[in-house]
């Protein structure tokens, strides 16, 4: 026997008993107790439980693992057990527990143990259903939300199968890459024989600031990025931009919001061979200091209007930050959350493969993303930098309270 | 107000307006670019030699883009016309041309430093996702049947003496064609040879060719002026270049991708990201030299 003092009664043990019979008095107790203690809060926690999930509006943190999920058993049933289950795992998963603490050491251990001892590393877990949910295998049709649609494809989009798509995703995000790793490989374990990893996006490095006491990042082709982003204290943006409100058609979603997920590579070699000024000239601000072309600090409010002596705008009509900024796009905010990606050498060019995995949180993806998106699609000079490869769309449910099931909301 | 017409507009109004912004790039890109280039020659009065090896460049490079166009034109009037007769072979020849005429296009019409006409560059070169421009010939020719190309051939025909009329007045400054050398390249490194792309004809060489082809004119309009303000760059962007035209000449004229080895398209990809760089080196030393229209 390794870690387990008392073993657990055999029968009736199976891979996911831990987390239901025993399990969840457990989990209650432990919660409780860290809880209690309020350590696990202080020292690197956020609360499983809210009126909205979080990794949404909660602080940016370092690392990201999204796991996309194709559901692969029939049955409604199982997979609204899956659900409940996960969101067991994730209560005990945010608050740094292993998914298991008494082992029986004649079976294989229920956590994989990577993070044992890492705490929890401010995890954050955000489930969300895609589209494909709502086909005819569950009965969900009539619950989809108009929103809820497939992403068209935009210009220049070279979309690869293995990054697109997925019925579920959970973004994992957390201060430690191996708590996010092991939260999606936990995940991914008790799904077993109801569901598969159809793909796991490895992020490093934030490249957004999402509450105003967080400072901005830089992407890979080294521009501060999230300046001008929604963040936690925007009450009244929020409620337009980001909440799906009462008044939306499905009330299940109410307090939840829309994950978009693309998955940007860079051209850094063409990117790094470019002269600043004109690197400067296609994201609209200075590279440095994260100013606007036409102002001299971080956040300086870009002014659009703004002509050179020639009569030529300052901030070029093609500058990344004109084509997105709300004064220019009828008014469209999102509150955007990505990481940086590196991941290896193109084997034939010898290319860095590498860039951003943006993620962006909408009350309607339709009218926020997929119209901005055009929009830059067909006018942004950064396009000519930057290849979209993967494509995701996702509803997240509300939060949930202590005593509410992940997923009841969407079955009932 | 300054207004966001740039979508969806006519492509002569698109290609006036790149021109605009072409000229602007007489002191670089835009605004920013023009005060740097400024501060690059401030107190320094460029010699008549540099002036007249920047006209040079910016007219060369002009012929280069017009005798694209024009020949744009042509091969899509040929393409049309093998489409209609459903003559396959002659289609594809034809095909294989106007991309060629394209690929020297490419950088003024998309992404370049002084290119205002995204919209349309997009629409001329397809997409994969949109029964559009090349893309979808080429479809139609490798894998479809001949008729589906005719869908996009309006466009493609009206876009020809468009552009010709559109690019005849084009006037990029050297530190400008220099960067559009950097982006044609990266088109080839990152949408021709990346491992990551689809493959439709199975003919990555003719984009290759094409391409390489259009950097070399760049490097041509550029040499004089190169060879007075930097010519250790110089020297270094022509060994790049000699040493990528060195390794295609050892491939069979016409190859398919299967016939080019795998070590050629890899040393290629290597030797793209070194002239990217060079290019990128041109860009900073011609920096601030225009064709003299521009200098107070
Ligand atoms: C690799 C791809 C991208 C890169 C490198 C990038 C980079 C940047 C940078 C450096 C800024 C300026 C700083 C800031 O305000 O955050 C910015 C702003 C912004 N970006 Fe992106 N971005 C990318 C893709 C996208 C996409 C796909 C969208 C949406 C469809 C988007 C939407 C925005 C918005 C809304 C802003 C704020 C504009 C403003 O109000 O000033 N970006 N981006």
């Amino acid at each position: 026997m390794s870690t387990s003092e008392a073993r657990e009664p055999r029968s009736g043990v199976t891979r996911r008993a831990v987390l239901t019979a025993g399990g969840a008095a457990a989990v209650g107790a432990v919660i409780a107790t860290s809880r209690g203690a309020g350590a696990a809060t202080q020292t690197g926690s956020i609360p499983f439980f809210g009126k909205h999930q979080g990794g949404i509006v909660t602080p940016a943190q370092g690392h990201l693992a999204l796991g996309v999920f194709t559901v692969t058993t029939p049955d409604r049933q199982v997979l609204k057990e899956l659900l409940s289950e996960w969101g067991r795992a994730a209560r005990r998963l945010t608050v740094g527990l292993p998914l298991q603490e008494i082992y029986d050491g004649s079976y294989p251990p229920s956590d994989t143990g990577e993070a044992l001892g890492l705490g929890a590393a401010n995890l954050t877990l955000t489930f969300g259903y895609g589209p494909s949910l709502f086909d005819s295998r569950f009965g969900l049709a009539a619950r989809r939300p108009v929103a809820l649609v497939d992403l068209p494809p935009f210009d220049g989009d070279e979309l690869d199968p293995a990054y697109t798509g997925g019925d579920l995703c959970v973004q994992a995000c957390a201060d430690d890459p191996q708590v996010a790793f092991h939260a999606i490989r936990s995940l991914a374990q008790l799904g077993l024989g109801s569901v598969e990893l159809h793909a796991l996006q490895v992020g490093s490095g934030r490249t957004s600031a999402t509450t105003s006491d967080q400072r901005s990042a830089r992407n890979l082709l080294g521009f501060k990025d999230g300046t001008n982003n929604l963040r936690s204290g925007d009450d009244a943006l929020l409620k337009r931009w980001l909440w799906v409100g009462e008044r939306d058609d499905q009330r299940w979603m109410t307090g939840g919001t829309y994950l978009v997920a693309r998955r940007i590579r860079m051209n850094l070699s063409t990117w790094s061979s470019t002269p600043l000024t004109v690197q400067e000239s296609v994201i609209g601000r200075k590279r440095d200091s994260g100013a606007p072309l036409t102002g001299t600090r971080e956040h300086d409010k870009a002014n659009f209007q703004a002509l050179d002596p020639h009569g030529f705008p300052v901030i070029p009509l093609g500058a990344h930050i004109r084509v997105a900024a709300p004064e220019t796009n009828g008014g469209v905010h999102l509150l955007r959350r990505g990481y940086n990606f590196f991941d290896g050498v193109d084997e034939r060019t010898g290319n860095l493969n590498a860039g951003l995995l943006f993620i962006c949180f909408q009350r309607d993806p339709v009218k926020q993303f997929t119209a901005l998106q055009g929009d830059l699609a067909r006018s942004d000079n950064l396009s000519q930098y930057i290849t979209h490869v993967g494509s995701g769309v996702f509803a997240c449910p509300p939060g949930i309270g202590p005593n509410d099931d992940l997923g009841a909301s969407l079955f009932t | 107000m300054v207004s966001r017409q740039r979508l969806r507009r006519p492509l002569v109004a698109a290609i006036a307006l790149a021109t605009t912004s072409v000229l602007l790039a007489g002191c670089g890109a835009n605004a920013h670019v023009a005060a740097r280039t400024t501060t690059t020659i401030a107190g320094k009065v460029p010699s008549r030699a540099e002036q007249a090896a920047a006209l040079f460049a910016t007219t060369r490079y002009r012929r280069q883009i017009v005798q694209a166009a024009e020949g744009f034109s042509t091969s899509v009037n040929a393409l049309d016309g093998a489409l209609r007769s459903g003559d396959r072979q002659a289609a594809i020849k034809a095909w294989a041309a106007a991309q060629g005429s394209f690929d020297v296009l490419r950088p003024v019409l998309l992404g370049g430093p002084a290119s205002s006409a995204t919209y349309d560059g997009q629409l001329l070169a397809g997409s994969k996702t949109k029964g559009q421009g090349l893309h979808a010939i080429e479809r139609a020719l490798f894998q479809g049947p001949l008729s589906d190309g005719l869908a996009a051939m309006p466009e493609l025909r009206a876009a020809g003496p468009q552009l010709v009329i559109g690019l005849f007045r084009t006037i990029l400054q050297p530190s400008a064609i220099a960067v559009n050398q950097v982006h044609a390249l990266g088109f080839l490194a990152d949408h021709v040879l990346s491992s990551s792309q689809e493959r439709v004809s199975h003919r990555d060489l003719v984009d290759v060719l094409a391409i390489i082809h259009a950097v070399r004119g760049g490097f041509n309009a550029l040499h004089p002026l190169a060879n007075l303000v930097d010519p250790k760059q110089l020297s270094a962007t022509s060994t790049g270049l000699d040493q990528v035209d060195a390794l295609l000449s050892t491939l069979p004229p016409g190859a398919t991708d299967a016939e080019v080895p795998t070590e050629v398209w890899a040393r290629l990809g290597r030797l793209v990201s070194v002239l990217q760089f060079d290019f990128g080196q041109l860009a900073g030393s011609t920096a601030g030299y225009s064709s003299g229209r521009y200098y107070a």
